[in-house]
């Protein structure tokens, strides 16, 4: 093996796989060297047929018919209760039964077969299988070198690597190969079990990535198991439970549940608190009628703004003022409204502070200078020199990041908003949380209700540390006029 | 709670509609969960058959070979749950010597192309649990080239340098997803099942 230099060693697994002839003499060479390296079998071979040999000869199998003395003699069988009390033996008495029967015919007739190929066999039994001589053999066996290197190279071929690339698979599968390297490469595949299997990984893979579907059923399902719990009782048996009507082994088995699970028992609890409260009929009578005599104290502030007159004549006054005072109201509600959002931007945006060094490998050194200008607010400085790290840099979130905030503390919300984006749809940085957060401030301040809600809410949801200012929002923009 | 007709729950998976999904865990998870348990395996693995057993039936949806001739979706459910816990079983070279079966099940639900798409379950949902592994933006730049999007458009949605560049990190990705999923013990017990 060390003889081979690497291509000779390449040159002959090649060859050692288009020729069959060689690959068949390994093979052999192979199974003869673990044939000959099994001695333990060669030793029990051999004790086998001396065994065989002694009962050619009529030796008896371990001296079993001892104290028998002349076995031809007994002329009568014995009933098996006697040999053995004479014997105490079984395999003894076994023995000695079969030497009985040995004297019929159907014995007798085997004893002559038996002697005939006995006979057929005696010249070949003058052979000693010892003596036996393979021309050569002795020198195939003494030839360790060759043996070794056989083994060696049997070993090198089952570790060889697969000799092409993901690269050169992908791009097989692609059709990028072209003329040699095309042809190169299906004849190694028709030839070559790992390259096949390879192949068939990637084609596979690739239509397992491809099943958007599925992945997101998987996740949807995974979610609902954390986040649902398991009880291992049914809800009809919680039902029974409740209703005290559950009993026997059912009853039993709830019981044992109960007292492992805390989430039964919670819920349990929650159905008993919400029967008790759909059974509160004398609040919600209550509550029916603390809304009716709302909705009439409401009926008399409306009627009390327009002053008592004569009704044939005031009729058209007073649906003059009512519909004035109503335009007014709403007026009010949208000047309110707006000034709301902007008294709510305002009390919610606070510039996001310095802090680069998250997700960050690259040089500092243009962030730094450009956040000197952030801080100091020339942010059409900051704005090119982000621009320019934009442009030369792998990692460009961070700079998109902070080029986002520079156009929001500039007003220009519109542009800011894509910055922000291409941060969360990076996804694998430190300032997805807080680019999600003052988007949802620009769709705010812009207006746009809906989106920023959107946004809100998805923050909320994800309970992280914008989690309550989202809340606060929203609920602000619930009371504001839609 | 409402009940569900198996038309309805067949049309909620197909749909991923969260209440149904919710409705069959309600209804059926408990049962699996105790026939698992009895048949050592432990609450991860209930998760895992139970959600398992719903993704097969999905795939079965879709190829639109699914059928409840004598049966319903309770009995082909818990069948199919069955099945994956006893190939499990094998897999981890635990003794059958005798099931535990409380959860009734349907024995003409066995059929040939039940167990290819049981493997093909298998296979693919080892390959797609590695690829949620990479970096995002390992998973979307391969999304981005399944999904057939042009070179340069992948360039610029990625914000590359080049087209060489999207190919390059490409290679990288896919070869981190390939060496991940070949040193998962479960592909190596897969690839023994396929010789």
């Amino acid at each position: 093996m060390d003889a081979l230099s690497q291509q000779e060693k390449n040159e002959f697994e090649t060859e050692l796989k288009n020729n069959r002839e060689l690959s068949e003499e390994v093979k052999f060479e192979k199974e003869m060297q673990m044939a000959i390296s099994e001695k333990e079998v060669l030793n029990l071979r051999e004790k086998l047929e001396t065994v065989a040999k002694q009962s050619r000869n009529g030796k008896t199998p371990f001296d079993l018919l001892e104290g028998f003395e002349n076995i031809k003699q007994l002329t009568e069988t014995l009933p098996p209760e006697e040999l053995l009390k004479f014997y105490d033996s079984l395999p003894k008495a076994h023995v000695y039964q079969h030497e009985l029967v040995s004297n019929e015919n159907i014995h007798e007739f085997y004893r002559e077969q038996e002697k005939s190929s006995h006979e057929n066999n005696a010249f070949f039994d003058e052979w000693d299988d010892d003596e036996i001589e393979f021309e050569g053999l002795d020198e195939a066996l003494l030839e360790k070198d060759i043996l070794n290197l056989r083994d060696t190279l049997n070993k090198v071929s089952a570790s060889v690597r697969e000799q092409y690339s993901v690269e050169e698979i992908d791009r097989y599968l692609n059709g990028e190969l072209t003329g040699q390297e095309f042809e190169r490469f299906e004849h190694e595949l028709k030839v070559n079990s790992i390259l096949q299997r390879e192949v068939a990984l990637h084609r596979e893979m690739e239509n397992a990535l491809q099943e958007v579907d599925v992945v997101s059923l998987r996740g949807q399902l995974s979610h609902l198991m954390e986040t649902e719990t398991s009880w291992n009782v049914s809800e009809q048996q919680i039902e029974d439970y409740i209703e005290g009507t559950l009993e026997g082994t059912g009853l039993e088995s709830f019981l044992s549940e109960w007292n492992e699970n805390a989430g039964l028992r919670a819920e349990v609890n929650l159905r008993r608190n919400i029967d008790e409260a759909v059974g509160e009929k004398d609040i919600f009578t209550l509550r029916d009628k603390l809304a009716g005599v709302k909705k009439e104290l409401e009926n008399k502030e409306v009627k009390s703004l327009i002053p008592e007159t004569k009704m044939h004549q005031m009729h058209w006054w007073r649906a003059g003022v009512a519909v004035a005072v109503i335009l007014f109201a709403l007026a009010g509600v949208f000047r309110n409204e707006f000034g709301n959002i902007n008294h709510t931007y305002n009390q919610y945006y606070q510039p996001p502070e310095w802090a680069p060094q998250r997700s960050v490998t690259a040089d500092l050194n243009i962030l730094q200078e450009a956040n000197g200008y952030f801080t100091i607010g020339e942010y059409q400085k900051a704005l090119l020199l982000y621009e320019k790290a934009i442009g030369e840099n792998d990692e460009k979130f961070v700079f998109q990041f902070y080029k986002a905030a520079t156009l929001q503390n500039l007003e220009q919300y519109e542009d800011a908003i894509p910055g922000y984006s291409q941060v969360i749809t990076h996804g694998d940085n430190m300032f997805v949380d807080e680019a999600e957060w003052y988007r949802a401030l620009c769709y705010l301040k812009l207006g746009k209700k809906d989106v920023a809600r959107e946004q809100l809410v998805a923050i909320m949801d994800k309970n992280g540390f914008y989690k309550n200012d989202a809340k606060a929002i929203i609920r602000k923009m619930k009371y504001s006029l839609r | 709670m409402k009940n569900y007709s198996d038309e309805q729950i067949l049309k909620g998976i197909l749909r991923h509609d969260n209440l149904i999904l919710q409705y069959i865990y309600k209804q059926f998870y408990y049962q699996v969960n105790l026939f698992i348990k009895k048949n050592s395996g432990n609450e991860d693995d209930a998760n895992d058959i139970f959600q398992e057993a719903i993704i097969v039936i999905y795939r079965k949806l879709k190829e639109n070979d699914l059928v409840f001739e004598a049966s319903s979706f309770q009995g082909y459910l818990f069948s199919v749950c069955r099945f994956l816990w006893l190939k499990q079983l094998e897999k981890r070279r635990i003794e059958q010597e005798k099931i535990n079966d409380s959860l009734p099940f349907q024995e003409d639900v066995y059929d040939d192309s039940l167990v290819e798409l049981v493997e093909k379950n298998e296979k693919y949902g080892l390959y797609q649990k590695h690829f949620k592994t990479l970096s995002t933006d390992c998973q979307k730049l391969l999304q981005l080239f399944f999904e057939k999007v042009p070179l340069s458009e992948i360039a610029r949605i990625m914000g590359y340098k080049g087209e060489k560049y999207a190919k390059k990190r490409k290679f990288k990705c896919k070869e981190l997803l390939i060496s991940r999923i070949k040193q998962d013990t479960e592909f190596k017990k897969i690839l023994e099942d396929d010789t």
